[in-house]
């Protein structure tokens, strides 16, 4: 079953200098539930602009998206927000501790309910890979991955069905990279679809269930990371010996 | 009041002439601006206190409210030549605030507080808009462009809690009370100044007409009050609306409009 649909699903950016350029070109395709997706190719492609599509950020200027055989404008917007969670490539994080970013994010995922206590923050820290011990620490002392870690942890407070992620291995160090995946393929165990945009093909062979290959607005090609080998279409190919892959 | 004849202006525009040689002697440049401003200020001056000589004697309502639109109408253009990064909808927005907020401010004034009868008596309704719209006019210049500002650099934090299930208010909250905190900082600090750092120019004009220092205070204390109301009421009317312009229906925030804001 799919997560989401694209029904010739068309993107249009207004430049500044006047007119506007395309940015995705009748799309249609569809991203696997309970899987984890990697959406790759070229810088400008279209990837970050087709994440921000689906939980609404952007809207299509032409086309249809479902999700779970459901328009995505007949879901309330901020339900959907909270359940179609993104974390773009420039992490923000807020003034204040990890736990006031926490709190902060709190009454916006979980309007009405009751502050987290002290062992719930804890264990919200800990899936993301965070030492608890870190709490009362300002946000603003962070390492990159850290602050990464932390937007997902305030994204996880509204226990998310989908998690969007642009770029998010992009400026990880191995190790940090490896923890990154190893959270989302629990995440998927888990039950929840995510699908990340990125350029990394090591980390998308060793981590995604599924790829889509974007270039210059349209998908050229899409599948199975088992059968990524098998491809044969020049672009692709161009695609993988730039970023340093074996084709 | 003593009087200030012709001959008198003539003899200080000596000054004028006095400061162009300064500057001149200096090479300073700027002497046709000084020129040029000074005869502006002189025709300006003349036909505003013409202008008001046959307004305090027509005593029409509806004329006189004409003119106090008239002046709205200039404030809300002066806002738009001072505002260098635009809010959506910015005349209509800045218009309309202008207008309920100095509109209360004058009604409280002239209404409720002094109980100026005819209400339209033009001697005090005319100057006394002048003041409000005049404070106003900086307060709107100054929440409009800090809102667009504001906003522009705080796209990313916006666009984070609105994929948390933020409102558009809530995620840009900060955004609209820094604006409003620095819309009322001029307000705030010329009531701080006022009788130790300055004299303020009505209170200093009623006491050389001859009114008792005191009731002058009186005045000057009132009219402060009911411009910092009628400016705390006009950031509030730019920046409600103000704020919502930057996102669609579909609360999407409209980086295209912040793109061209940086």
């Amino acid at each position: 079953m799919h997560e989401f649909e694209l029904h010739n699903v068309t993107r249009y950016q207004a430049l500044d200098a006047g007119g506007e350029v395309t940015i995705l070109s009748q799309i249609n395709t569809g991203l696997e539930r309970g899987r984890l997706s990697a959406l790759i190719g070229p810088s400008g492609g279209g990837k970050s602009t087709l994440l921000r599509l689906l939980n609404r950020l952007d809207e299509p200027d032409a086309g249809q998206i479902e999700r779970r055989g459901k328009l995505l404008h007949s879901y309330p917007v901020r339900q959907l927000r909270r359940k179609v969670a993104f974390m773009p490539q420039q992490t923000t994080v807020f003034a204040g501790s990890l736990k006031d970013n926490l709190l902060l994010a709190q009454t916006f995922c979980l309007p009405g309910s009751a502050e987290f206590s002290q062992h719930s923050l804890n264990a919200i820290l800990e899936r993301v890979g965070l030492s608890p011990h870190l709490l009362d620490r300002a946000a603003a002392d962070l390492s990159g991955g850290e602050r990464q870690r932390l937007a997902l942890a305030r994204l996880l407070l509204a226990e998310p069905e989908v998690l969007l992620l642009d770029e998010p291995a992009s400026a990880l160090d191995p190790p940090a990279r490896e923890q990154l995946g190893q959270f989302l393929r629990k995440q998927v165990e888990a039950g929840i679809s995510v699908i990340f945009s990125s350029h990394d093909m090591a980390f998308v062979r060793r981590f995604a269930d599924n790829f889509l290959f974007l270039s210059k607005g349209q998908i050229r090609v899409a599948g199975k990371i088992a059968g990524l080998e098998q491809v044969q279409d020049p672009e692709f190919s161009r695609f993988l010996n730039a970023e340093g892959e074996p084709c | 009041m003593l009087d200030i004849s012709l001959s008198d202006l003539v003899l200080v525009y000596g000054l004028i002439l006095f400061s162009l040689v300064l500057m001149r002697m200096n090479r300073v440049g700027g002497e046709v601006e000084l020129l040029t401003a000074s005869l502006r200020m002189l025709v300006q001056l003349l036909a505003a206190g013409y202008l008001l000589h046959l307004l305090f004697s027509l005593r029409q309502p509806l004329l006189i409210l004409l003119v106090l639109l008239v002046m709205l109408f200039f404030a809300v253009i002066t806002v738009g030549g001072r505002v260098e990064q635009r809010l959506p909808r910015f005349y209509r927005v800045v218009g309309s605030a202008m207008l309920i907020g100095c509109g209360s401010g004058t009604f409280y004034l002239t209404y409720i507080v002094l109980g100026l009868s005819p209400w339209y008596e033009p001697r005090y309704l005319i100057p006394l808009t002048g003041m409000i719209l005049g404070n106003a006019m900086t307060g709107a210049a100054l929440a409009a462009e800090r809102l667009a500002g504001e906003m522009a650099i705080r796209q990313d934090e916006i666009e984070t809690l609105i994929c948390l299930g933020a409102s558009p208010r809530q995620a840009s909250s900060s955004a609209i009370r820094a604006a409003f905190r620095a819309a009322m900082i001029p307000a705030i600090n010329a009531m701080a100044a006022m009788g130790v750092v300055f004299l303020p120019g009505m209170m200093t004009g009623q006491i050389l007409s001859g009114t008792e220092p005191i009731l002058a205070v009186r005045y000057q204390i009132t009219i402060m009050c009911v411009i910092t109301g009628s400016v705390a009421l006009t950031t509030c009317l730019i920046l409600l609306p103000g704020y919502r312009g930057y996102f669609t229906a579909a609360e999407q925030l409209r980086r295209d409009l912040l793109r061209k804001a940086v």
